[in-house]
């Protein structure tokens, strides 16, 4: 197993780029697939194979999910195992058309945002719950203002996930959680990087809407230009 | 840098080169030109920002990943076993024809496709397992687990388990809501149906399954036109197909879907073409991932449904010509 992790390069929680290209002009290239040796031996039946590709990509499956749903959402042990079994039985289907890491976080992404969708029927008969980002308020280093202009931010974002439709929505959690390109975001949904570049847009404009009723958040977007 | 330079980078791609410290100092001048001229941008940028702030690594990460992981290759395990356990194998699938050789494949992709779409997004797959409290590091090997070992082969047993043999049975008509088994003492009829949705996910994630199949039996019956009702139709239809009713599951998806669908229609989809695919009903399954395909072209079953497809052609074909 350690050979196939070692085929490639050091697993990272970020998408991997090559900032060099033969001409020496810096962009973005599409990356090796580090776990895709691991990926296909899991596929192939290896149970030792299948378990450490999950425990590998789980920093990313958890990053995603809690993104999505908030660090304390009672849903998130849940949600990253409901996330590992379908990338593990969804790896039949995987062609490499993008790295395994991309594929394993729009899986991620996906089921977090049925997650969200789900929790948003209880939580609206539930109004009195306790804020699901109270713990990460306490573990933020900033002053107390800052640290709720900074979880309203986020929870800006969420609220939207779950409003936005589908497409937009995926689009908008694998560029604004985990940080993707264009190009990637393309490669790992399997649509043109033109159509991607329209959805973001989109809901990046939903998002900078959704903002704007919030003048305290306003100000921090503002500020942190 | 020169203005060529300039025009390399999508305005979003920068904001996703900056949060990953990749800029040069040319780029994040770039950038700061970008996040002046659009407040989408700015917005996006500060949004990522926060969002890599509280999404770091925090203490017992590992644990979690390391139960999420063992949780999740149980439920896998238990799931193959189930599936494997339901019938004997065939005897035609002994004949090495060609017949045989697509109906294995076929069956591998309905056995994995079929259990990915019950575990991914919508509705949490019953079978649970009480997860190891063992932590492991992010990213080591396995630990080989003997209890997995002697399962290793049900994907392709139960693969020929459901080879193809077409047998078009007329669809049943949809009487909304469904009557269910009566609910088990304890149940508050007063409930609304918030209270009852959520009691049922719980009786599901504590794996009580049959309590969990008649709490959204109730759900539905009794507030039958509510959001969660429709919720509660794809939870019980995941159920019923677990369990082998895949006439009943088949059931619970079509009325989702017949009732204008919602957000859960691919994974209603999805469903219902795995039910169709256990009651080896070919034409409706091939008319289901069909209409899946059309719906959600980019969906993670893509690939699954296009590979089902092919088999059922190829199957169709064989008949064809026998």
């Amino acid at each position: 197993m350690l050979r196939l992790l070692k085929g490639g390069a050091e697993v990272s929680r970020e998408p991997s780029v090559n900032s060099q290209s033969a001409s020496g002009v810096s962009r973005i290239a599409r990356a090796e697939d580090a776990l895709g040796p691991l990926a296909a031996a899991a596929a192939g039946g290896d149970r030792d194979a299948q378990r450490t590709l999950l425990v590998a990509v789980g920093p990313s499956l958890l990053r995603v999910v809690r993104g999505v749903l908030g660090g304390q959402h009672p849903d998130v042990e849940d949600t990253v195992q409901e996330a590992m079994v379908s990338l593990h039985l969804a790896l039949v289907g995987f062609r490499g058309e993008c790295t395994t890491l991309h594929f394993a976080c729009r899986i991620a992404v996906q089921t977090a945002l049925n997650t969200r969708r789900r929790s948003g029927y209880r939580t609206r008969h539930t109004p009195n719950a306790e804020p699901a980002d109270l713990a990460e308020l306490a573990r933020d280093d900033r002053s107390p203002a800052d640290a709720m202009d900074a979880a309203a931010c986020r929870q800006t974002l969420r609220d939207l996930l779950g409003e936005l439709p589908a497409a937009q929505a995926e689009v908008l959690a694998l560029h604004t959680l985990l940080g993707y390109t264009i190009d990637e975001t393309a490669e790992t949904i399997a649509v043109p990087a033109n159509t991607v570049r329209s959805r973001l847009r989109a809901a990046l404009a939903r998002l900078r809407e959704s903002a704007q009723t919030r003048p305290s958040l306003l100000e921090l977007i503002e500020g942190g230009r | 840098m020169s203005d060529h330079d300039r025009d390399r980078f999508d305005p979003e791609d920068l904001v996703a080169r900056a949060r990953r410290g990749l800029l040069s100092r040319g780029e994040q001048e770039q950038l700061a030109h970008a996040l002046e001229a659009s407040p989408e941008l700015a917005t996006a940028y500060r949004v990522g920002v926060e969002i890599d702030r509280a999404s770091a690594v925090q203490g017992g990460d590992d644990a979690v990943i390391a139960r999420a992981a063992d949780a999740a290759m149980a439920r896998v395990v238990e799931m193959t076993t189930h599936m494997t356990t339901r019938k004997p194998l065939p005897s035609r699938a002994a004949q090495g024809s060609r017949w045989a050789a697509a109906a294995a494949v076929a069956l591998s992709v309905i056995c994995a496709s079929g259990l990915a779409a019950a575990l991914t997004g919508a509705v949490p797959w019953p079978f649970r397992s009480e997860p190891e409290p063992a932590a492991a590091p992010s990213v080591a090997p396995a630990t080989p687990k003997k209890k997995h070992k002697p399962k290793r082969a049900p994907i392709e047993a139960a693969a020929i388990e459901v080879a193809p043999t077409p047998v078009i049975e007329p669809p049943e008509p949809i009487t909304a809501p469904q009557r269910m088994p009566k609910a088990g003492a304890g149940i508050d009829p007063a409930d609304d149906a918030a209270t009852q949705f959520h009691d049922a996910n719980e009786a599901r994630r504590n794996g009580e399954l049959k309590h969990a199949q008649r709490l959204y039996g109730r759900l539905i019956e009794q507030h039958p036109s509510s959001d969660e009702a429709g919720l509660a139709r794809v939870s019980l239809g995941r159920l019923l197909l677990a369990a082998g009713d895949a006439r009943a599951a088949e059931r619970e998806f079509r009325s989702y879907l017949a009732g204008g669908g919602g957000q859960l229609s691919e994974e209603a989809l999805v469903g219902q073409a795995q039910s169709f695919g256990r009651l080896k009903r070919a034409n409706e399954e091939q008319k289901a991932w069909q209409r899946l395909l059309a719906s959600y072209p980019s969906s993670v079953y893509a690939a699954q449904a296009k590979q089902r497809l092919a088999v059922l052609d190829a199957a169709h074909e064989q008949d064809g010509t026998r």
